[in-house]
């Protein structure tokens, strides 16, 4: 899915406090398609606040979050751009993985084949436990159905909440192709994690929220 | 748009029906008040029946409000309510499909069991499809009114005192006004007026429900 313009997701003095304590401040950067954010930080310094500010679920306390130099709350268009993974990836534990699948996607609006669900199925490796009751699955497994979504959905920017938790080293090998690949077609990725993801650095830019003490 | 409200539907649905055993609590206790009362007050045919329309209304109140505090619970714990905020879709569009499919979970039973709980109370039977049609109008408007309770509430935990004491004010118009058509039909009043009135209430709560409901979801999330 290749796209001509740059877009560019803008953070400009970001604060957030949570619970009456300040987690960050003068927090500011800007990633353009094609390049990746890195957020790093203590337990509790704010990373998953971050990420879902930038996904407009929360407000910051001050500052703004701009899409293609417009305001991302109440922008319809960037919210269809968005994919969000976070702890609780919204799997149903009571569907099984393709049903799971299916309905994320019809929700999301977009009208897959049943082969390309399988197909994405195939990818994350639970092709054979593809009828299964999801709240069946390990905790890894849960895993790698939500980021099948990711590959399903085929959106511009992809927030992932520490995705590589619970995931073994030769899915992570697999995943970390197809993050590069959305970013050689001019993906943009959010992403806080406790382990380096081999991506290239120059697509890299880094965050770091030191924890207030 | 329809079809992601009818996508919405059936997932809740699906959802209800594998975990059947939640899904007969509201008859249930309907069924419970219907046998204990007339053992526990009296089984007096005459009592019963003026008592029953008021009686099956207010337990018909008391179940939805039971109901109504999961509508959004499990959305909110595995994080689904994220990924719809992040559809295409108008979230109220969505929010409204999640209160159809509530209904059709917990009103549907309710007005398939209440002909059989009226005449467990002794309430006369020409005023029975009266008490139908009450049942028909009035329960969506208590699922619309207090799903939007139930969006303030979900985002933390033991909001379930909290959601009564919103939602239960709310509901009384809709108590009073059904209960009083069942009592006219049962002295042979006309019974039109309260009817009108009912419905009156739905399409209100049809059209500006959903948008509230959305509003407080995305206040809830946050």
């Amino acid at each position: 899915m290749p796209i001509q313009e740059p877009r560019v997701l803008k953070a400009q003095d970001l604060k957030c406090s949570r619970g009456g304590t300040e987690l960050f401040s003068d927090l500011g950067f800007s990633v353009v398609s094609g390049e990746s954010l890195v957020v790093k930080g203590g337990n509790g310094s704010g990373k998953t606040s971050l990420l879902r500010i930038l996904c407009g679920f929360n407000h910051p306390a001050e500052g703004k979050v701009t899409w293609c130099s417009q305001s991302i709350y109440g922008h319809d268009e960037y919210r269809q751009q968005v994919s969000y993974v976070g702890h609780q990836s919204g799997v149903k534990p009571d569907l099984t993985v393709l049903e799971n699948l299916d309905f994320m996607q019809r929700l999301a609006g977009a009208s897959s084949q049943e082969s390309e669900i399988k197909e994405a199925v195939r990818f994350v490796g639970l092709f054979r436990q593809r009828n299964m009751m999801t709240g069946k699955l390990s905790a890894g497994q849960k895993r790698r159905l939500a980021l099948a979504k990711l590959q399903l959905q085929q959106r511009i920017v992809w927030v992932l909440d520490e995705p590589l938790t619970a995931l073994d080293k030769e899915f992570i090998g697999e995943f970390e192709q197809v993050l590069k690949n959305h970013l050689d077609n001019h993906g943009i990725l959010v992403v806080t994690t406790h382990r380096e993801l081999k991506i290239p650095e120059y697509r890299v830019k880094r965050v770091n929220l030191s924890p207030s003490c | 748009m329809l079809s992601v409200v009818l996508t919405v539907i059936q997932r809740d649905l699906l959802l209800a029906f594998r975990r059947r055993a939640d899904l007969m609590n509201p008859v249930l206790f309907y069924v419970i008040v219907a046998t204990l009362f007339p053992l526990g007050v009296s089984p007096d045919v005459e009592f019963l029946g003026r008592l029953a329309p008021g009686l099956v209304w207010v337990t018909t109140l008391l179940a939805a409000l039971i109901s109504m505090e999961s509508i959004f619970r499990q959305d909110f714990d595995d994080g689904s309510i994220e990924q719809l905020f992040l559809s295409p879709h108008p979230f109220s569009m969505l929010v409204f499909g999640k209160v159809a499919a509530h209904w059709l979970i917990t009103g549907v039973p309710m007005l398939v069991i209440v002909p059989l709980m009226a005449l467990l109370l002794h309430l006369p039977v020409q005023a029975i499809p009266v008490l139908w049609a009450t049942i028909l109008l009035g329960t969506p408007i208590l699922s619309l009114v207090g799903a939007i309770g139930a969006a303030l509430t979900s985002g933390f935990r033991g909001g379930g005192i909290l959601l009564g004491l919103l939602v239960l004010p709310l509901y009384v118009p809709v108590l009073i006004f059904a209960s009083s058509a069942v009592s006219a039909a049962v002295d042979g009043l006309a019974v039109s007026g309260h009817l009108a009135m009912l419905g009156a209430g739905l399409i209100l709560a049809l059209v500006l429900a959903p948008f509230a409901i959305g509003a407080s979801l995305k206040i809830s999330m946050s």
